[in-house]
């Protein structure tokens, strides 16, 4: 039953190659079928692929984090292939494989499958990510991303050689102490790319601002809350946590250098891009303070930044004039702003708070600062982009159909509803951040008391 | 041994990339850092003086090699080669959109 979660979208992947004139039908059902078989399971269940048992076979674990996850993934699918007008059909096909492997990446229990799986998304956001304007800047994603594939099996096969397997919780049961800060180091360098830390996210502000309304936001809602749920599947529950405080250091290294470099941009397409990265950054450092308060305050932000993301980056594309002609968008594009931002009232302001709670009852007072600085630099930015866009040019009308309009102007009506009551978020960021901490149980669900 | 050479082709290929302006030398180094990977994982599962693991009348017991390495590197070197293909496609589409494969001779591009 799990399996089918990566099965119907391959299915419709290949469906939409021969029919070509489904595919807009096969985006919206697809991710639909999904989102009923998910109502459906219940977890925590764990499917052992062709009937070979764990350790020897790979597992397929729905628990609580991979439930939530796929959830929101599935969801925010359905959200972008209802807004048609972002999309170009041609692309539809890789957009389901995307879909695929992302499923695949949350569900898989095997640290070798979730290489192929990463790789599969990689090549799908690779394709995403070319167009027409900047084939160099897909390019130097490709060659960044393909090293840190290798990376990836490189410190795979190096938990293959001290444990003698690849099951995810055994690795996590039998892992030698003394070999886990190589396979750390190379799992950083491996997820780093694809979670945009500092010294790998070069490629970002070349890819998001290609041009084409779909890639960033595929790209920064989609992959990235994927990712960031794998980095914490990898060093929560596999390697016991160990390693955090390099994450922590790179992530708060990540805040300050993507604010700094968004503020410096002329360009609103790569400021927002350069904020993805700083955004990205807070989610980590968060993520590796370790405490069950301060994981749950960082899948919240990411949840924030994802909805923010969805409705910025198509405005920001096909609105790059103004917003005198278009209220509606404007409006909705100003309120995600400011949630980015972290104004009271608004989402951000809920995950921010959060994160600074959880960081001072830890009794670290970098993080803090870091954010509180970021925050001043954001506001620098965001309010002159906000003031620019409303003020200085009327801009024309835009080809932004009315549909998507009221789509995005709901999803911010949304954000004002999360930040007023944060529970819906809260209580899903907190199920993921209990279920990844709890690794007793995720090796009891997955080995079966072995 | 074999392990060295590996780590030293990995090193290679990362020095390639750091070192060359030329795309397709990009692509190249990725190679070499994909076979320096595959080879690492190849001889994790030797074993000296051991044979294919096939069962046949001639191998009645199972005196093999570790099987599971060999089954991920073909996996490896499948999405390596898919990688590749797709590098090349793109370095076609730079050349076609800048004329030149040199980092430093393409105009408007940010670095």
């Amino acid at each position: 039953m799990i399996s089918l979660l990566i099965a119907i979208p391959l299915l419709g992947a290949f469906t939409s190659i021969i029919w070509k004139k489904v595919t807009d039908v096969l985006l919206i059902i697809t991710p639909i079928i999904n989102l009923s078989i998910l109502a459906i399971l219940r977890p925590t269940l764990v499917e052992h692929l062709g009937g070979w048992k764990a350790p020897f076979g790979i597992p397929l674990v729905l628990d609580n984090a991979s439930y939530i996850t796929l959830f929101i993934i599935n969801s925010v699918f359905l959200l972008l292939s209802l807004n048609r007008n972002l999309f170009d059909l041609n692309y539809g096909t890789v957009f389901l494989v995307l879909l695929t492997s992302t499923n695949g990446l949350i569900l898989t229990g095997d640290l070798f499958n979730s290489f192929v799986f990463l790789e599969i998304t990689a090549v799908s956001s690779y394709i995403l990510a070319y167009h027409n304007k900047n084939p160099y800047g897909a390019y130097k994603y490709l060659i960044i991303g393909s090293v840190a594939g290798a990376f990836y099996l490189l410190s795979t096969i190096l938990a293959y050689v001290n444990t003698g397997s690849l099951n995810m919780a055994h690795v996590s049961q039998t892992l030698n102490s003394s070999v886990i800060p190589a396979i750390a180091l190379l799992y950083v360098v491996g997820l780093g790319v694809e979670a945009k830390l500092f010294p790998l996210a070069g490629w970002v502000p070349d890819v998001y601002a290609s041009g084409s309304p779909m890639t960033p936001v595929i790209l920064g809602s989609m992959v990235t809350f994927t990712i960031m749920y794998l980095v914490g599947r990898i060093f929560l529950s596999v390697l016991h946590g160990s390693f955090l405080n390099v994450l922590y250091i790179l992530g708060l290294i990540t805040v300050v250098f993507g604010e700094i470099s968004a503020l410096r941009q002329n360009d609103l397409l790569r400021a927002l891009a350069y904020s993805s990265v700083a955004q990205a950054g807070l989610v980590i450092s968060a993520i590796s303070l370790k405490t069950s308060e301060a994981i749950t305050a960082g899948y919240f932000h990411s949840l924030n930044d994802v909805t923010a993301k969805l409705i910025l980056f198509p405005i920001a594309v096909l609105i790059s004039k103004g917003f005198g002609k278009n209220k509606i968008p404007g409006i909705a594009f100003s309120i995600a702003s400011f949630s980015v931002i972290g104004f009271p009232l608004f989402a951000g302001f809920r995950s921010k708070l959060l994160i600074l709670l959880s960081a001072f009852s830890k009794g670290d007072y970098v993080l803090p600062a870091v954010l509180l600085f970021a925050g001043v630099v954001e506001v620098a930015y965001f309010i002159r982009w906000n003031v620019r866009l409303w003020h200085e040019s009327e801009g024309e009308e835009c080809e932004m159909k009315k549909h998507t309009q009221f789509i995005l102007l709901a999803l911010s009506l949304f954000i004002i509803y999360i930040g007023l009551f944060p529970d819906l978020y809260l209580s899903v960021s907190e199920k993921i951040a209990k279920s990844l901490l709890n690794v007793s149980s995720y090796i009891e669900a997955v080995l079966g008391g072995m | 041994m074999v392990y060295y050479i590996s780590i030293a082709l990995i090193g290679v290929g990362i020095y390639g990339l750091i070192s060359q302006k030329n795309l397709f030398k990009h692509l190249v180094s990725l190679s070499i850092i994909d076979t320096g990977v595959n080879i690492f994982l190849i001889s994790i599962g030797y074993v000296e003086g051991k044979e294919a693991p096939i069962y046949s009348i001639f191998t009645p017991t199972a005196n093999f090699v570790d099987p599971l390495p060999q089954a991920l590197v073909l996996t490896a070197i499948v999405i390596g080669v898919g990688i590749l293909a797709l590098g090349a496609v793109l370095v076609v589409r730079v050349k076609e959109k800048y004329g030149t494969l040199n980092v430093e001779e393409m105009k408007d591009v940010r670095r």
